[in-house]
């Protein structure tokens, strides 16, 4: 039977089809075959083979995408017409059925892009990474799905059903991308656990979204009925907007990730940003010079993603002072035409390149990939960006183009007259087939203008770096701050501490381990101080001058924080549960620091207040301790008019006001008179005999011997001693003799104990200010 | 030098860094300062404003240099005044074995030195601007800077002959409650009185075109008498900048050595006569603060318990409210805010304005009442500091961090509340806007300057600087309240701004627009107050 010629042309179509499934599993069944021949080769050499199938298949599709000389877009919409060969299949050849096949053909092409990034993009980092498991998930389905369309999506890429190079590449880019897919299914299995299913389920749409061509948007949405951008509308803003969006977005994303994970996620959106922008290209392109991509916004383009895979210093720091300002630039003043609509994907394309090229350098250096530059950098970009420089002024004369607008009249105008007039001096050299025209005056003076800006836009980063720190040093202290309080509920076995009070420590001062360092000293003031006070006795805390009492004192009553350690007050954490402790306790501080605008009454009564003392108690408390301090007619006068006795006295009152579990004094009898001495020595016996504790620091020795239970010594921040009265008493040691030997040293030589290296953190130096920071990751 | 390092930072000067740092910021800064005061003389040269030629009067500058010595006079004569005799430093510095006139000439030494450094950012770049412009010969920028570094000598000599009658005045006032009521009732009727008669001389219509050339004559007239009427200034900036002769300038003329004789005698007698009266008068005067009457309050003797929140709101605010400069300078901008406002609209109604124009008029608005609301909280940024050492005791206290760092802007967020709501509808009723429209201005107002009030006090507690308090007192600067004043003008530019370029790009709802943003504004700032006053509380 003869056949008809649409039946001839039918059956080269299928048999042309068959070929491309024959090739593509012809190589999956090749490959596997070769795996199970040298599979312990291959299993001892896996990351190397990986890295060598991913360089195979981006080469592979670099070929392909630029060879084929279709437009990528026009071939989709092609399928629309008529996928299935004729208007004779039945059902196939429906215009509904038609338009769903090209949805899924577009989505698989879109798709198969993504796949190919990934699996090029994973080899290269460690085993288990993110986007390996993306490889065994999402993109194993998606390969398996881009084999059984390849047909068509070949024909999208060619125009062609015919069998053609790109065809033949495609079938064999498909297969081995299968491969790597399936060879990390198998060796890490089909599963994902939950916190790697979580972990691709962030990066599957960050794929989805930097792999979508510059077409895509207009093609689903249209153009906002042919609405233009145009300078600073608000199309326009909401590119400049969703470009600093994009850099917070990514900071905020990143930041708490480690280095290897930053670095892939960057190198997958810096290539889906090449593959993007160079879908407008084939290779027809190179014969066009003024289409080749050597604006500085392009070139950094492609810097990006070489700096993310490799260490090229200088490449990275010319993208961060050089290409980031030119894309910001670009941002404000578009080039494109005016008349262009919002969703163009001229439009798209361009401000991709451009958000792409200022937002990933500068995601780079905000998130530690590159360390923050140094003066050194700024002179290594300088050097690529006059190299750079001089390439597209000679270019632009040899080739009559304008990379970088160095000869654009739009940029001259914004010099006024002034750049008129410097471009009206010119040089010109003859050769053979050109004349080369430079503009030296102008062009020195454009370089010199962009390097001064640079310069400058350091100064802003140095201010980001600024904040930066603050925030993570704000942010480290809430992670500690989170981890104390979690380390407390779990050892007292509560799930939330709120009121809850250890009854091991219940009616007692307790410090263990306690380390006080001060800003960035070299030393502690304060260095593993552990004691325990009972209530019912009086301790004194003797010390020379700077030997830690106070450090101590106003760690206890939370003026400072702890570096290291753990300190109860009656059975509450002072760290943990500040408020709590507070109100256990009755502070005198030292140096009188009062309110001094108040009266004595009025300082009182707001303590009362804070301390929650009922009407009469106060009542009663006050005027017995008038009575006692012989306060009664200075009591209603402003402190600022109270002599230092007096303001001592007051402070006294209002630490006494509440009647506290635990009262503590720093230098308490400093100032007053004899008189005063003995009511406040009889005060705090009579508060210590109520069963509370009374915590002190002194230089009185007489005091001490005559008031106190116990004595602690004090010598550099390290505690020397800590004795019962009663006992030096029985052995006949002289407190004083006793202090000079053991609190002050033979000869007075008082050592620090050191902070040690490791405990100093990670520090960074400021690029600008040269301030050492202490950076918490 | 002790003193000169108390008050200005040399730690940059052991660091290269550091020290080009500074540099480039003076540099830049005095570059910015010129080319603004470039600006304005081309814009004002351009407009032919004051001059049918192409240059800008001498007679102009004069004008220029009555305001700058005006403004100079006072904050140096108000500087002086605390830090002679206000600084607590004053407690040692009076124990040291010298007499009391050393004291008090090493502490004007210091001002002038620090007065020097706000010559070189603020008069020496207008005077070169007017050099550059005006194209002055090169040895003339030798000349401006020598001559301003002498003028501000005698700026300083007579800033501290001054600084005694205004301490005694101030002490009077201080100790005289009754007489100090009585000034401010006349001070604010002067104020009132002042501004109704402005607002009785601003004419029906102002048409800045139609009468340019009855402006223009007014002007010549206004320069004319006050080159009469001030000569002494007029002569001065001829000295500094050469005399206006036909088409050329002239310089150092019989006028100039008349004037530069005396500066230099000016200075050697105010000079002479500082060292002869505080001789003899410095070391009582500076210890007259240190002098309380011991008064005892009659009126309340009772104890009253009140809830916690209760008992800080009252007895921070009254802590607050009784230190007389604060509580003077917030009633002061209480009072003002509504009558620049009054006067301001009063002028916008006189002219006859377009669309644009009125969108100028509202956004200019905005930024006059945005500027008095966040300027008057700049204190708030030393809200904490100001308890010196008494500062540890709130962190004694059994409270949380959160509620005992906000209840003391209780006072500062009511006062905003009064400075911004008056003001702001007096120039909506003059503006006629509609209801809504007004309530989201107000709002949006109110939400920048929470912002600013809520973002100085974070600045304050990340930073505290209780020692400026407790050492030198009110003498010391605290960089924190240059902060403060630097983010008042930054966000009250920038609001003005938002609201200029919306209504001028983009004009539907755009108060509500900007309403939201300045919300979201207000709201990022209190949560990171809250969020920091948790987290850093304890470093404070």
């Amino acid at each position: 039977m003869d056949d008809s010629p649409h039946l001839v042309q039918l059956k080269k179509l299928f048999w042309v089809a068959l070929m491309v499934y024959v090739i593509s599993a012809g190589t999956i069944a090749l490959l596997i075959a070769l795996y199970f021949l040298f599979r312990r080769f291959i299993e001892a050499h896996a990351r190397l083979f990986l890295k060598i199938f991913a360089v195979l298949i981006l080469a592979l599709f670099a070929v392909r995408y630029y060879a084929s000389s279709g437009s990528l877009l026009e071939g989709v919409h092609a399928l629309s017409d008529n996928p299935f060969y004729g208007e004779n299949a039945g059902w196939f050849s429906s215009k509904a059925f038609s338009n769903v096949f090209m949805v899924l053909v577009t989505v698989d092409v879109w798709m198969e892009i993504a796949s190919v990034l990934v699996v090029f993009v994973f080899p290269f980092f460690k085993k288990g990474n993110v986007f390996e498991n993306v490889a065994r998930s999402f993109t194993l389905i998606f390969s398996v799905i881009n084999i059984a369309l390849l047909r068509w999506t070949s024909y999208s890429y060619t125009g062609s059903y015919g069998l053609d190079v790109c065809s033949v590449f495609m079938s064999v880019e498909s297969a081995f991308v299968f491969c790597v897919c399936l060879y990390s299914a198998c060796k890490s299995g089909l599963k994902l656990k939950k916190n790697e299913f979580l972990g691709v389920m962030y990066v599957v749409p960050a794929m989805i979204v930097f792999t979508m061509m510059p077409w895509t948007l207009e093609e689903l949405f249209g153009n906002f009925g042919y609405a233009h951008v145009t300078r600073f509308n608000a199309f326009h803003r909401g590119y400049i907007y969703a470009g600093i969006v994009f850099v917070i977005v990514m900071y905020f994303y990143l930041r708490n990730k480690d280095r290897e994970y930053i670095r892939m996620m960057l190198l997958y959106i810096s290539l889906a940003a090449v593959v993007t922008y160079c879908s407008k290209y084939d290779y027809t392109s190179l014969y066009t010079v003024s289409e080749w991509p050597l604006h500085l916004c392009n070139t950094i383009m492609f810097i990006v993603p070489l700096c993310l895979m490799f260490k090229f210093d200088w490449l990275f720091y010319f993208a961060l002072f050089f290409g980031v300002l030119g894309a910001f630039v670009a941002m404000l003043i578009p080039t494109y035409e005016r008349s262009m609509g919002v969703f163009s994907p001229e439009v798209i394309s361009y401000w991709q390149n451009h958000i792409l090229a200022f937002g990933i350098p500068l995601t780079m250096l905000f998130t530690g990939v590159y360390q923050r530059p140094k003066l050194k950098h700024f002179f290594y970009s300088l050097v690529g960006f006059a190299v750079y420089f001089l390439l597209v002024i000679i270019l632009n004369s040899y080739l009559n183009t304008d990379f970088f607008y160095t000869n654009k009249d739009q940029i001259t105008s914004l010099l006024g007259s002034f750049g008129i007039r410097l471009k009206e001096f010119t040089l010109t050299f003859e050769l053979p087939n050109s004349t080369l025209t430079y503009y030296p005056l102008y062009q020195i003076l454009f370089f010199v203008i962009y390097v001064l800006v640079a310069f400058l836009v350091w100064f802003v980063y140095a201010y980001i770096f600024k904040i930066q720190d603050h925030y993570r040093h704000v942010e480290g202290r809430r992670r500690e701050i989170k981890a104390e309080e979690y380390a407390a509920c779990v050892a007292s076995g509560v799930a939330s501490l709120g009121a809850y009070q250890n009854e091991e420590t219940k009616g007692k001062i307790v410090l263990d381990g306690v380390y006080k360092r001060y800003g960035e000293n070299e030393f502690y003031s304060a260095a593993d101080v552990s004691f325990e006070v009972h209530d019912g006795e009086v301790i004194a805390f003797l010390g020379h001058n700077g030997a830690g009492k106070s450090t101590i004192i106003k760690s206890i009553v939370g003026i400072h924080p702890l570096t290291k350690g753990k300190i109860e007050v009656n059975g509450y954490d002072v760290s943990t549960q500040p408020v709590e402790a507070k109100a256990e306790i009755g502070f005198v501080p030292d140096h009188y620091a009062l309110f001094e605008r108040l009266t004595g009454r009025e300082y009182i009564n707001h303590m009362a207040d804070l301390y929650g003392v009922s009407e009469d108690e106060r009542n009663k408390r006050i005027s017995e301790l008038c009575g006692k301090f012989r306060m009664e007619d200075s009591i209603d006068s402003k402190i600022q008019t109270y002599s230092h006795g007096m303001k001592q006295k007051v402070a006294i009152m209002a630490a006494l006001i509440h009647d506290p579990k635990v009262l503590i004094l720093d230098e308490p009898l400093t100032g007053l008179d004899p008189a005063s001495v003995y009511e406040v020595k009889e005060c705090l016996r009579e508060h210590a005999q109520k069963g509370n504790i009374v915590f002190f620091s002194t230089h009185l020795i007489d005091v001490v011997e005559k008031l106190c239970t116990r004595v602690i010594i004090i010598k550099g921040g390290v505690i020397q001693a800590s004795r019962e009265m009663a006992e030096l008493a029985k052995e006949g040691v002289d407190l004083e003799k006793y202090f000079l030997e053991v609190g002050e040293g033979a000869d007075g030589d008082i050592k620090r104990v050191p902070v040690e290296k490791e405990e100093k953190g990670e520090e960074e130096l400021d690029f600008l200010f040269r301030k050492k920071v202490k950076i918490n990751r | 030098m002790m003193q000169l390092k108390e008050k200005i930072d040399f730690s940059s000067a052991n660091s290269l860094r550091k020290l080009i740092f500074k540099a480039v910021f003076a540099v830049v800064t005095f570059l910015a300062v010129m080319a603004i005061a470039y600006v304005v003389y081309f814009v004002c040269i351009y407009l032919r404003l004051f001059s049918p030629l192409d240059h800008l009067p001498v007679s102009v500058m004069s004008v220029v240099f009555l305001l700058l010595l005006v403004f100079s006079l006072v904050t140096c004569t108000i500087t002086l005044s605390k830090t002679l005799f206000l600084s607590k430093d004053n407690q040692f510095l009076m124990t040291f074995p010298v007499h009391a006139s050393t004291v008090y000439l090493s502490k004007v030494c210091v001002s002038f030195v620090y007065e020097i450094r706000r010559t070189f950012y603020f008069l020496m770049p207008i005077f070169f601007a007017y050099a550059i412009i005006s194209g002055l010969p090169w040895f003339s920028y030798f000349w401006i800077t020598f001559m301003l570094i002498l003028f501000t000598g005698l700026m300083v000599v007579f800033a501290a002959f001054l600084a005694f009658p205004i301490n005694y005045i101030v002490q009077f006032f201080k100790k005289n409650r009754t007489a100090r009521y009585v000034g401010v009732i006349i001070l604010l009727a002067g104020v009132v009185a002042l501004v109704v008669w402005l607002i009785g001389l601003i004419p029906a219509d102002i048409n800045l075109i139609r009468s340019w050339s009855k402006i223009s004559q007014y002007l010549t007239q206004f320069l004319n008498w006050f080159t009469k009427g001030f000569y002494f200034c007029y002569a001065f900036v001829m000295c500094l900048c050469g005399s206006d002769a036909s088409y050329s300038t002239k310089f150092f003329d019989s006028n100039t050595w008349i004037v530069l004789a005396v500066v230099v005698g000016g200075i050697i007698l105010f000079a002479l006569i500082n060292m002869v009266i505080s001789r003899y008068a410095y070391a009582k005067t500076a210890d007259k603060q240190y002098e309380f009457n011991k008064k005892q309050s009659v009126r309340d003797k009772r104890n009253r318990r009140m809830s916690k929140t209760a008992s800080s709101l009252y007895y921070d605010s009254k802590r607050m409210l009784s230190e007389n400069n604060l509580l003077s300078a917030s009633i002061a901008v209480i009072i003002i805010t509504p009558l620049c406002t009054l006067l301001l609209n009063a002028v916008f109604a006189a002219i006859s304005k377009r669309v644009v124009g009125d969108y100028l008029a509202i956004s200019f608005n905005i930024l006059v009442i945005l500027l008095f609301a966040t300027s008057s909280n700049v204190w708030v940024s030393s809200i904490y500091s100001r308890d010196g050492e008494s500062l540890a005791v709130h962190k004694t206290k059994p409270v949380k961090s959160f509620p005992a760092l906000f209840e003391k802007l209780f006072v500062s967020m009511l006062s905003t509340v009064l400075v911004v709501v008056p003001a702001s509808v007096i120039f909506l009723v003059e503006a006629d806007m509609g209801a809504l429209d007004s309530v989201l201005i107000i709002l949006t107002e109110l939400a920048v300057a929470f912002g600013h009030l809520f973002w100085s006090a974070e600045i304050d507690f990340m930073n505290p600087k209780p020692q400026v308090y407790s050492t030198s007192g009110a003498a010391g600067v605290n960089p924190n309240e240059v902060k403060s004043i630097a983010l008042s003008f930054f966000l009250s530019i920038i609001t003005m701004g938002v609201f200029l370029f919306f209504l001028m790009y983009d004009a539907s709802y755009v108060y509500i627009r900007v309403f939201i943003l300045a919300a979201i504004f207000v709201a990022y700032r209190l949560i990171v107050f809250k969020f920091k006053s948790r987290v850093m509380y304890e470093e404070m």
